[in-house]
């Protein structure tokens, strides 16, 4: 542990003017102060017995050892951060993925076709079939009049969009950058700043989430991650209106990824607004795609389009 | 599986990592721990029954701080205690770290580290996975509260109380 400070501001160089003596006095007494990591593996219980004993007498002694403790017991000390939690969550999932790979390949050649050829067959025998079938609900029968038809227009109540989750934090690599000291350059200050928004949206603390997000968005408007987290913020609050301008920025600005996020998201805040055209517009597109959100996405659609259907027309 | 194992991994991961974070105190070597009990879990996926999580993750790792706190062959690295530990009162300073009621427990470790500890704000930083901003900003704010402090009268009912 460095006993040098060779980074002292104003403030500190202050201190020391005005409490040198027992600030040198203090350091001197505690300079064998066990080492933090140390403490902490006392109290969780994993340091070896002849250790333990010797820290644990420290501890029982001094007063800083005890409250430095005390405090290190704090959640917010202790809880990963934004950063870290996206690190970690990188290295165990692609960690996981190549013996998903390698298992895979002990089976041969015909198993790697074959397991891949048959989802790929599910997969296209449901998009015939869910096209034929969206062909023949399309198609306007002359000799059936929909009772709906004499019915009023009903509120948005498409219920698989309505029980939606927020979208889990995933930045890119140049927006999570690691950088020490105060940002260098734009870069580093849209990282800085999304990354104390995100805690806030980490945290469903959404109304905090907003107002970053919202100085994110004004300084750096052609970030998809601040357009994006923004809009779904929006959503949260019931703010439906206000998260159509953000989402749709996001749907334009960002690679394939965040394009459907936003799109998905977009055609949720089109529903609540009551604007059913617009969201059967954007769910359509998505239902097109290959995305995460395409079984979800047509089976809206079909939803809403039949709402639509119910809707008297002049 | 994977879906599976990604649902476990957000379920809990936020628990094991604080856990590791306990045992090793180091936020490098957590993250290691962390990563390999989740990877242990993944090879050992048909065998756990997710009734045992996240008690099984935690095991992992305590059995895994465990053995890297028996392979470090720390020397000594503490020594005795300080004989009067209650003379820290008699320090405007050291009565201010150790009882002023304004200090979060951030602050407070922020300066222990740095005046007690003699630490550099970018080794606090890594420590405490803050950024070297966030230090800074902390370490000013408590500067701030002491010298508001040292500009009133002291408290000695205060002071003798605590050195019992």
């Amino acid at each position: 542990m460095s006993k040098a400070m060779d980074d002292l501001g104003p403030e500190e160089k202050a201190l020391l003017r005005e409490h040198g003596a027992s600030l040198e006095a203090l350091r001197a007494r505690h300079a064998d102060c066990p080492r933090l990591d140390m403490m902490l593996a006392l109290q969780a219980g994993v340091l070896p017995e002849e250790s333990a004993q010797k820290v644990s007498a420290h501890v029982a002694k001094c007063s800083f050892c005890q409250i430095l403790l005390k405090d290190m017991a704090d959640e917010s000390l202790l809880g990963a951060t934004l950063e870290e939690e996206n690190r970690l969550r990188g290295r165990v999932l692609a960690a996981t993925k190549p013996q998903t790979k390698t298992a895979k390949a002990t089976g041969g050649l015909f198993s790697i076709w074959f397991w891949r050829a048959v989802p790929l067959g599910a997969l296209a025998a449901a998009a015939i079939a869910l096209f034929v079938w969206v062909r023949l609900h399309q198609s306007p029968s002359p000799t059936v009049t929909p009772v709906a038809v004499v019915k009023p227009m009903p509120k948005p109540d498409v219920s698989m969009l309505l029980q939606w989750e927020k979208l889990p934090i995933k930045l890119q690599a140049q927006s999570i950058l690691v950088f020490r000291g105060s940002p260098r350059n734009a870069q580093e200050k849209y990282a800085s700043e999304l990354t104390v928004a995100m805690t806030y949206y980490r945290d469903d603390k959404f109304t905090e989430a907003r107002e970053r997000l919202q100085g994110v968005v004004r300084d750096f408007p052609k970030g998809v991650e601040g357009q994006l987290y923004l809009g779904i913020s929006e959503l949260k609050l019931e703010q439906n209106s206000d998260a159509i301008a953000p989402l749709q920025a996001a749907q334009k600005l960002g690679p394939e990824q965040y394009r459907d996020d936003a799109t998905w998201y977009l055609a949720l805040a089109y529903l609540r607004t009551g604007d059913l055209q617009s969201g059967r517009t954007e769910l359509q597109k998505l239902c097109r795609g290959k995305s995460t959100y395409s079984d979800r996405a047509c089976a809206a659609e079909r939803e809403v389009a039949s709402q639509l259907e119910a809707v008297p027309r002049n | 599986m994977m879906s599976g194992f990604e649902e476990i991994y957000d379920q809990h991961f936020r628990a094991v990592f604080r856990f590791a974070l306990r045992c090793v105190g180091k936020r490098e070597l957590a993250e290691d721990l962390t990563s390999e009990a989740f990877l242990a879990l993944y090879q050992n996926w048909s065998k756990i029954d997710p009734g045992q999580l996240p008690g099984w993750l935690i095991t992992v790792v305590k059995n895994r701080a465990v053995d890297h706190w028996r392979k470090s062959a720390r020397e000594e690295l503490y020594a005795e205690p300080p004989a009067e530990a209650a003379t820290e009162f008699d320090s405007q300073l050291g009565g201010f770290l150790l009882e002023n009621k304004s200090l979060k427990p951030a602050h407070r470790v922020c300066l222990i580290l740095r005046y007690v500890h003699g630490m550099s704000r970018e080794e606090i930083a890594q420590e405490l996975g803050m950024t070297d901003n966030q230090v800074k900003g902390t370490l000013q704010y408590a500067l701030e509260l002491l010298r508001q402090q040292s500009s009133r009268p002291p408290r000695k009912a205060s002071n003798e109380q605590s050195n019992g």
